[in-house]
């Protein structure tokens, strides 16, 4: 047995431990399963907050992406990230 | 007398609904309980092999709700232990040979005489599923610690909630060695995701395979661990407070630092 994996398993740990992917990957999947959300009704989410930050904000349409993650700790909430590039008018002013 | 009537689904296939629903029967039947199992997967019958009874099979369940025989003409009665009884399914009809309300008569009927009528549920979430969920009062819900039998089985505890309430879970086919490697889902995993409570763990066990040869379930072979798994379940069941082992996998401290130290 190596010094690495006698560390791995002082730390509890001597596999892939792909189960945490497995985990990841179920609470996400069962968060859109329970809400009914398809991927047509997050496409359609998408379009209308992009619609919205582009009346206020100079942002790049191309690149939006929204990402929906579960809280592993608690099932009740959700977080959406959406990061936004700004538009060549924004950069252009901010010069 | 009325008895508990309870289904024993999961919505994927192939994690053991079978299996457990004549184990948790034999052991159940075995406490002095009189106890029938319904087989509810129609075109598929298989509750009879894994029994071993299939040679004595006469009527089924569809000749049962047609009227061609009295309930009492189908049951097959087991030669082991006389208190448990079987209802096989119909192997050429389909699904749709029966109805939710006939399955509803047929239980209520069933209860009348019996402690305990377990209903084997097909899988999918169609008319057999429908049908077997309408015949029951309570649901035990079968899952393998993998993420399609989970993610099918939330969709089932989902269907379930709105008809019979919360059901009780039991995990099948758990291996040690994957969940230490921390590649297989603990018991505690499953419990975070699908949030209902645990009637119990079976291990993966090759004495079920064995069992499903000679049609002789392991509950009727003590020693084995899932044997042994599937007796503590039928006790829970019968309202006996008996803790679940811990299969989480995690060793000790202890047991880390000397494996830590010697290597082993």
């Amino acid at each position: 047995m190596t010094l690495t994996e006698r560390i791995q398993i002082f730390f509890g740990k001597s596999g892939s431990g792909s189960k945490d992917a497995a985990k990841n990957r179920l609470l996400l999947v069962l968060q859109d399963d329970r809400l009914g959300l398809t991927g047509e009704k997050k496409e359609a989410l998408r379009k209308d907050i992009l619609a919205a930050i582009r009346k206020h904000l100079d942002i790049d349409a191309e690149g939006f992406t929204m990402e929906f993650m579960s809280s592993a700790t608690d099932q009740k909430e959700m977080r959406v990230t959406a990061p936004v590039q700004l538009g060549r008018g924004a950069v252009n002013l901010s010069k | 007398m009325s008895g508990r009537a309870i289904v024993v689904t999961s919505g994927k296939g192939g994690v053991g609904k079978t299996t457990a629903t004549a184990n948790i029967g034999l052991s159940l039947a075995s406490r002095g309980q009189k106890v029938v199992l319904i087989d509810g997967d129609i075109g598929l019958r298989n509750l009879d092999l894994i029994l071993g009874v299939e040679n004595r099979v006469v009527y089924n369940i569809v000749d049962v709700v047609s009227g061609r025989c009295q309930p009492r003409q189908a049951l097959v009665k087991d030669k082991r232990i006389s208190s448990l009884f079987l209802i096989p399914a119909s192997q050429i009809d389909q699904k749709e040979a029966i109805n939710a309300d006939q399955m509803r008569d047929l239980s209520t009927q069933l209860k009348e005489e019996f402690d305990f009528v377990l209903i084997d549920c097909p899988a999918g979430i169609e008319q057999g599923f429908r049908n077997a969920v309408a015949a029951a009062d309570e649901a035990i819900v079968v899952t393998t610690p993998d993420v399609s039998p989970v993610r099918d089985a939330d969709r089932v505890i989902g269907l379930l909630q709105g008809s019979l309430g919360e059901p009780q879970l039991i995990i099948n086919r758990m291996s040690m060695a994957m969940v230490k490697r921390g590649d297989m889902l603990d018991q505690q995993d499953v419990l975070d995701i699908l949030a209902i409570r645990l009637l119990g763990i079976v291990p993966e066990d090759e004495a079920v395979v064995i069992a499903g040869n000679k049609g002789a379930p392991v509950v009727l072979n003590g020693g084995s661990p899932s044997g042994d798994a599937y007796g503590r379940i039928a006790r829970r069941i019968l309202g006996e407070d008996v803790p679940i082992p811990e299969l989480n996998g995690h060793s000790s401290f202890a047991k880390r630092l000397g494996q830590f130290i010697f290597g082993r």
